[in-house]
């Protein structure tokens, strides 16, 4: 990471790194509305602290003056953990950051704020009722995607290098395809959710938005405690089809056509009742984020945001047969990806049917139908978190065209090669973001 | 791929009106009272929406026969 480079050598201070970083925010964020909170003076007085430890010849950590912001559904020490919602204001204050908050703190980096989503990590839009909407960096008016809109779109706009989210059905993978940044969405299990605002247990990840590949990976390496260093063959690469083309753009295609060509012996597959797994996710996290919320509608359902208020409800009055029946379903669909990973590595889909939608848009026009746009952006990312799979959006810019991401998708545990295969593609110039204008 | 697939084309078919605006209605006052929710009659029209959505996902996935003997819990082997 280019900046933890220059703070460990000395090459430019933390400090002056982290005014830079607060003056871009400050220039930019009024507009793309990523921010929820920016800690001006926390992040100043710990990148100063960084620099005197420097001088005094302590060692720094690998992220080192590096600026950080996070999902407004970490626990922050001193903050109310809102998640989007304005009806939790009045809850406590967290009393510790969350896990990973605390194993990127500790090698250094620095905090400067939590990021805008969907209302309790319900949606993929990122147009909060209470906060407003983010914007993306590619094209004001349009979304940026969710419900880690505000992660996506900050790396994007380069306000930070590394953001955190979450991704229950795509809420990492959704918006890095809409900003065009890379989102690694890793096994369900593999990083620590202590001190995150639950929203679908079974279903709920962390994750994280870099600018490349290597930050990314460096990202990884220290919130999952890896090394992901060294070849790992990543030799046998399908492209899913079905499911995974039927409902996507002809750009969609081209983004992952493109990537296929490029690599060598590249194969198609099938991951059989994908289009059912995505109908399954629908029915837990309806069911799974109603129950959670159930209390709390009873209570403040008017404070709720409207189409979030609605969902839950719906969702608590799901029978339980459906549940149960959702989850052997997801049994029997984990057992069939499995089987497809005895002769695939590494699996290629589009993460989003169609570039970034406008804001306000309800509908868009896919082989001559007309469908809902919200509701369908996750219909490719939903069936790979609904049995946890690994999975790393890379960037991909045809040419004139928005961003869209390309989902390079592992067997569990599969994270080193993914990360191998998308250094591969960046390296091929396939793949990265590409600087806007506006915010260079 | 795992044996134990049967599409039940019959409970397909229904998936674009898995039910009715009027069932849904129906289901919303039986279940709001069970679950101890007081709803605002200005909630009912969203929720039914999302009510016929959410079933009609639920058809989908009912419209498959996973085997009797396969559970969700996790297994563990010695």
């Amino acid at each position: 990471m280019e900046i933890a480079k220059d703070v460990l050598s000395g090459a430019r201070n933390a400090t002056e790194t982290m005014r830079d970083t607060l003056h871009r925010i400050t220039q930019h964020d009024a507009e793309l509305k990523c921010f929820r909170d920016v800690f001006q003076q926390g992040a100043l007085d710990a990148a100063a602290s960084l620099d005197k430890r420097r001088k005094t010849g302590q060692k720094l950590g690998r992220l080192a003056g590096v600026p950080f912001a996070v999902k407004d559904l970490y626990d922050v020490a001193g903050l109310v953990t809102l998640a989007g919602a304005a009806s939790r204001r009045s809850e406590p204050p967290a009393q510790v950051d969350a896990a990973l908050v605390r194993a990127l703190k500790a090698e250094d980096a620095v905090l400067v704020g939590t990021l805008n989503m969907d209302e309790f990590a319900y949606g993929f839009s990122t147009e909060n009722q209470h906060f407003g909407t983010t914007r993306n960096p590619h094209d004001l008016a349009r979304i940026a995607g969710g419900s880690s809109g505000g992660s996506a779109a900050a790396v994007a706009a380069g306000l930070v290098p590394l953001a955190l989210g979450s991704d229950t059905n795509g809420s990492v993978r959704v918006p890095a395809s809409l900003c065009g940044v890379y989102g690694l969405k890793p096994t369900y299990g593999r990083l620590s959710l202590e001190g995150v605002m639950p929203f679908v247990p079974s279903l709920d990840h962390a994750g994280v938005f870099a600018g490349t590949v290597e930050d990314l990976r460096l990202a990884w390496d220290v919130l999952a405690g890896t090394e992901t260093d060294g070849p790992v063959a990543a030799a046998r690469l399908g492209t899913l089809q079905g499911w995974f083309r039927e409902t996507a753009t002809a750009e969609a295609l081209a983004a992952v056509d493109g990537v296929a060509e490029a690599l060598d012996a590249v194969r198609p597959a099938l991951l059989p009742e994908a289009g059912r797994a995505r109908s399954a996710a629908f029915c837990i996290t309806a069911a799974e984020a109603g129950a959670l919320h159930l209390d709390r509608l009873r209570r403040q359902a008017s404070e709720y945001d409207i189409a979030t208020r609605d969902r839950l409800i719906a969702g608590a009055m799901l029978p339980a047969q459906v549940l149960v029946q959702s989850q052997r379903f997801r049994r029997w669909f984990r057992n069939a990806a499995s089987i497809l990973f005895d002769e695939f590595d590494v699996l290629l889909a589009p993460a989003t049917p169609c570039t970034a939608p406008e804001i306000g848009q309800n509908d868009i026009t896919i082989g001559g139908k007309s469908i809902p746009v919200r509701a369908n952006l996750g219909i490719f990312t939903q069936p790979l978190s609904f049995i946890g799979l690994p999975v790393i959006t890379i960037p991909v810019f045809l040419p004139g065209a928005l961003p869209l991401g390309v989902q390079l998708i592992g067997p569990p545990g599969g994270e080193a090669m993914l990360f191998q295969l998308a250094q591969q593609l960046e390296q091929m110039g396939l793949c990265g973001p590409q600087p806007i204008e506006r915010y260079a | 791929m795992p044996s134990s697939s049967t599409h039940l084309a019959s409970r397909r078919q229904r998936i674009p009106d898995a039910i009715s605006k009027a069932e849904a209605e129906a289901y919303l006052s039986i279940m709001a009272p069970l679950l101890e929710l007081s709803l605002d009659p200005a909630y009912h029209a969203g929720v039914i929406a999302n009510l016929r959505v959410l079933l009609a996902h639920a058809a989908i996935v009912n419209g498959f026969e996973v085997a009797f003997d396969l559970a969700p819990a996790p297994e563990f082997t010695p």
